[in-house]
């Protein structure tokens, strides 16, 4: 690899020790091809962020030396990497061993838990799920019928579950953040054909988090949707599936409610 | 069974796609007035090749047109700030 060019000039240091700042990325489909390819730009992170989330479908087909790809890419990065699973990293029925990989490179790898991270002053709680499909309040499937069907929307009520109970864990935290590979919302999946909305997220999420209260949800997964969106409760949303950012991570600074307050108008 | 009717074709390349080894499930392939249009974005230039293969062999005879992007791999030049 060259010297990494760091394209970060702009957003070194800014926010440093008072603001929360957070990088994510998810669908960054890793495998022998794309080796180093996003570690320059990882380099950057001590001077951007306090955190690097990973929003699912880091491998493109779930194998072990896919992984292996990605667990080398985040070792030892200067900030902490929080992760969940994809359906792509699902895809090799290992998803134990795929989050083990990660595990052993450092990364916390989560499903229906949580971890605490600190930045600066603050505490940082991250609550994360893979998620499901479902659909969309008034347009999505139900628990009834066919034991495929009922299975299919069972899964994505209990990883919803999941994340409302991760989400309440870290209820003392300064900031909390849900983290998860499916939408929680259909905001960010326009872009993405109408008819698979169902595919690519369930209302069940946002529903979760805005019963458990978080400042900001990421997810990624749809690909062709768009950056930004909004709960339900006002909890902002932001797909950041690589081709929807369009960069190797995005960073967010978010000013925890004490430090708003406390801040003159 | 006419599995040369051009939606089976749309959908078998589709398919094919996503279940056989390219794992390539962000890419729209759609049927416009003349010609048949791929487009999504890729990881890598491996992946992109691998691609274009699969959709030739798929769509092969049919008038087609690809727009294949890469990801993007540089870190970002300013944060966005939340309030
Ligand atoms: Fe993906
Ligand atoms: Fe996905």
């Amino acid at each position: 690899m060259t010297a990494p060019e760091s394209a970060a000039g702009a957003a070194a240091d800014t926010g440093a020790g008072t603001a929360v700042r957070i990088a994510a990325v998810g669908d960054i489909h890793m495998g022998e091809e794309s080796r180093g390819l996003l570690r320059p730009a990882y380099e950057t992170l001590s001077g951007c962020a306090d955190v690097l989330l990973l929003a699912g479908d880091l491998t493109r087909h779930g194998t072990a030396d896919e992984a292996r790809v990605v667990a080398d890419e985040i070792a030892g990065l200067p900030v902490p990497v929080v992760a969940v699973l994809g359906n792509h990293d699902h895809h090799g029925d290992r998803p134990d061993e795929i989050a083990a990989i990660l595990r052993a490179s450092g990364a916390a790898v989560l499903e229906g838990t949580s971890t605490v991270v600190q930045a600066g002053p603050y505490r940082l709680g991250i609550a994360g799920s893979k998620g499901f499909g479902g659909g969309f309040a008034g347009r999505c499937g139900s628990d009834f019928g066919e034991a495929e069907m009922k299975s299919f929307i069972r899964y994505s009520r209990r990883l919803a579950d999941g994340l409302r109970d991760a989400l309440t864990e870290v209820a003392d935290c300064d900031v909390r953040v849900a983290l998860t590979h499916f939408s929680p919302v259909a905001d960010t999946l326009a872009g993405e054909p109408p008819e698979i909305y169902p595919f690519l997220g369930s209302y069940l999420l946002a529903e979760a988090v805005d019963d458990a209260g978080a400042d900001l949800a990421v997810h990624g997964h749809a690909h062709a949707g768009t950056e930004r969106g909004m709960t339900g409760g006002g909890v902002l949303v932001r797909n950041v599936a690589q081709p929807v950012i369009r960069r190797a991570f995005a960073v967010y600074e978010l000013h925890p409610r004490a430090a708003r307050q406390a801040a003159p108008a | 069974m006419n599995t040369s009717l051009l939606e089976y074709r749309i959908a078998g390349l589709q398919r094919r796609l996503a279940e056989d080894g390219t794992a390539e499930l962000g890419i729209r392939v759609e049927a416009r007035s003349g010609l048949v249009l791929v487009h999504g974005t890729v990881p890598s230039t491996a992946c992109r090749d691998e691609l274009l293969e699969v959709i030739a062999a798929e769509l092969d005879g049919l008038p087609v047109r690809t727009d294949i992007a890469l990801v993007e791999a540089l870190a970002p030049d300013h944060p966005e700030v939340l309030s």
